[in-house]
């Protein structure tokens, strides 16, 4: 039995009326389960993600999350989700820690949250750096903030874009564990990334986003099946799908 | 310490520390004694024009027009910041005061601005209708009323998502704002006016309203008119003194640069640089190329040859104090001290491109006076205090290096 947690129907959506970005998407992310959203610069990937944050709005189709569109349920949409950006983006005047508190604010979280935080401080190795001012951090650091912050909220519904750049190893590796624990305890991940050899090890489905368009989606077995190549990596199907101009 | 409701005050707060920092440092420049000595000599052409006015001169269409230029131009400012995409984006729902209270503060700062314009324009209105005080304070009042409704209606304009044009409703806000101030400036009969004004407010019920029900509340759209407009503020202080917040905007202008390269300074290092940042970055030739056209239009509008030449000094001055902020243009960039440059090298080609477009701004004035008046004597005039003005600008000391 599956449940879908995000549901994007046949979306048309961009920044200009005359000139879609994105042509009748459709895909869905299931509880828990982990969606690679792949695909070259400029296919659309942040696009998609943008609508589906509620940032833009669609010219044709929907998107549901936990069954409601954004303006169905403004209240409570957002609170499903949380959302790690591809630039970190924090505030100079806030410490690690007060950003964490932010979160808590924004999604109104329990007060148990304190915890929670104490946890994720630790598994990512900022303990020290609580009360330091992340504005200043390098990028991998200031990326920790942002994973740490989505984390802490334990939404339905994580939306994950490129978080691998500028981490360091273990950093990468305390991600992906942490991710997969969400992942089993019911969540759903939709993570656009390039690192293809990390996704195909941990993400349970792909979609290949290709000029606004869905050119081959599915497990790695189904998409080796449809290339005609067992045992073909991500890496060669998804220069196949996208080479063959599909 | 953390507080939806505080956000809003806290952020406001913040912005207004610096910018009262930056405008003390304006207040002591000597560009302020510049400025005050361009308002008396605007000042008092201003009542000599409404002396010589023609008969026919459209005074109450040009009134309206400007008016309705300042009411629905409606910059609204809401002290966002980029990470708000991730971290206040859940609260949206929560955060109707916090908007509410950008809007207020919004329209305070234009109501401002809109009795200045109205205040400005009150002698020519006096000229044209000879209308009582009172009455023009009721129209002022009622100017504020409409800059109002204009910021609820810009409001609304923001929600629209990115593939709905705007323009359908700016169009319909300044031809209502046209009509009905037009209305009230010629004193139309009371039925009009009520008849405008209960249509007004009906657009902005039935037309307008609905969008912030259908659509989401754009914050990109929202975060890139904060930047521009803090942007627009920092670099009138970087006329004054450097600010380190200003990021650099940089635009291509392929005519006007390859024209550059041939007729400004382009031989050495510095040379190039500056020439290239003249016409590319932020706003220098924009500065420039006003203050030219307004120095040109007060030369033509001044009556007597001492109006034209106190003018032409004036503006020739103001325009050097002005470009003088593009000498520490490159300063932070460390690659360029790393260049084996001769000394003074960066001294004498920004001397050299501050003459050369002073120059050329002192042969136009001069031009243009002598075709004006077809006498050679003003040409001369014009131009020898262009050339003093010139020669005492770059005289200066640039700045600290």
């Amino acid at each position: 039995m599956t449940n879908s947690i995000l549901e994007v129907n046949n979306l048309t959506g961009g920044y200009q009326a005359n000139k879609p970005v994105l042509h009748d998407l459709s895909l869905n992310v299931n509880e828990n389960e982990i969606v690679g959203l792949i695909g070259l610069n400029g296919a659309g990937k942040s696009t998609t993600i943008k609508h589906v944050l509620g940032l833009l709005d669609p010219m044709k189709g929907n998107i549901r999350v936990a069954g409601s569109t954004f303006s169905e349920n403004k209240d409570t949409y957002r609170k499903q989700f949380s959302y790690i950006p591809e630039t970190p983006l924090l505030y100079d005047e806030l410490t690690l820690w007060e950003h964490l508190q932010l979160t808590a604010l924004a999604y109104e979280l329990d007060d148990d949250w304190q915890q929670r935080a104490e946890g994720l401080l630790k598994e990512f190795r900022m303990t020290n750096m609580k009360n330091w001012f992340p504005g200043h951090f390098s990028k991998g650091m200031r990326q920790k903030v942002m994973i740490m912050c989505a984390f802490l909220v334990q939404p339905s519904l994580y939306i994950v874009d490129e978080p691998f750049v500028g981490l360091d190893p273990i950093g990468i590796q305390s991600f992906l564990d942490t991710m997969v624990q969400m992942k089993e305890k019911g969540a759903g991940v939709l993570m656009s990334t390039h690192i293809l050899s990390t996704a195909e090890r941990y993400c349970d489905r792909f979609i290949i986003l290709h000029d606004g368009v869905i050119v081959m989606s599915g497990t790695m077995t189904e998409l080796q099946h449809e290339i005609g190549k067992p045992g073909a990596t991500l890496d060669e199907i998804y220069i196949k799908a996208t080479r063959s101009g599909k | 310490m953390m507080q939806l409701e505080m956000l809003w005050k806290e952020r406001a707060g913040a912005f207004w520390n610096i910018a009262l920092r930056y405008f003390r440092l304006i207040g002591n420049s000597s560009f302020l004694f510049t400025l005050v000595l361009t308002l008396i000599f605007g000042a008092y052409y201003y009542s000599e024009l409404l002396k010589v006015l023609p008969e026919t001169f459209p005074g109450v269409a040009v009134i309206t027009i400007i008016a309705a230029f300042v009411i629905v131009r409606t910059p609204l400012r809401f002290f966002l910041s980029e990470a708000d995409l991730v971290f206040l984006l859940p609260a949206e729902s929560k955060l109707k005061d916090y908007f509410l209270r950008s809007l207020f503060y919004s329209f305070m700062l234009q109501a401002f601005i809109t009795v200045v314009t109205m205040v400005i324009l009150a002698p020519l209105y006096q000229h044209e209708m000879a209308a009582g005080t009172s009455y023009y304070i009721f129209v002022i009042a009622i100017m504020l009323l409409l800059k109002g409704l204009n910021v609820l209606m810009k409001w609304m304009e923001l929600h629209l998502p990115a593939h709905r044009s705007v323009v359908g409703f700016v169009v319909v806000r300044t031809f209502m704002t046209m009509l009905l101030s037009y209305l009230l400036f010629v004193q139309a009969s009371w039925v009009f006016v009520s008849l405008t004004a209960i249509g007004f407010v009906g657009v902005l019920l039935f037309v307008f309203f609905p969008l912030q029900g259908k659509y989401a509340i754009k914050w990109e759209k929202l975060l890139a008119l904060d930047e521009k407009q803090s942007m627009k503020f920092y670099r009138t202080a970087n006329l004054f003194t450097d600010v380190p917040k200003l990021k650099q905007s940089v635009k291509g202008r392929r005519v006007i640069s390859s024209i550059a390269d041939k007729i400004l300074p382009n031989d050495t290092v510095y040379e190039k640089l500056y020439q290239k940042a003249f016409v590319r970055s932020n706003e220098y030739l924009g500065i420039y190329l006003r203050l030219l056209l307004i120095g040109l239009l007060v030369i033509v509008f001044v009556p007597g040859t001492t109006g034209k030449m106190i003018g032409a000094g004036l503006f020739i001055y103001l325009t050097a104090t002005q470009l003088r902020t593009l000498y520490p243009h490159f300063d932070a960039h460390v690659m360029i001290k790393l260049y084996p440059l001769k000394s003074g090298q960066k001294d004498l080609a920004f001397q050299k491109m501050l003459k050369r477009l002073l120059g050329v701004q002192a042969v136009l004035f001069a031009l243009i006076a002598l075709v004006l008046t077809q006498s050679v004597i003003t040409f001369f005039l014009i131009g020898l205090i262009g050339s003093v003005a010139v020669l005492v600008a770059t005289m200066k000391k640039t700045s600290k290096p």
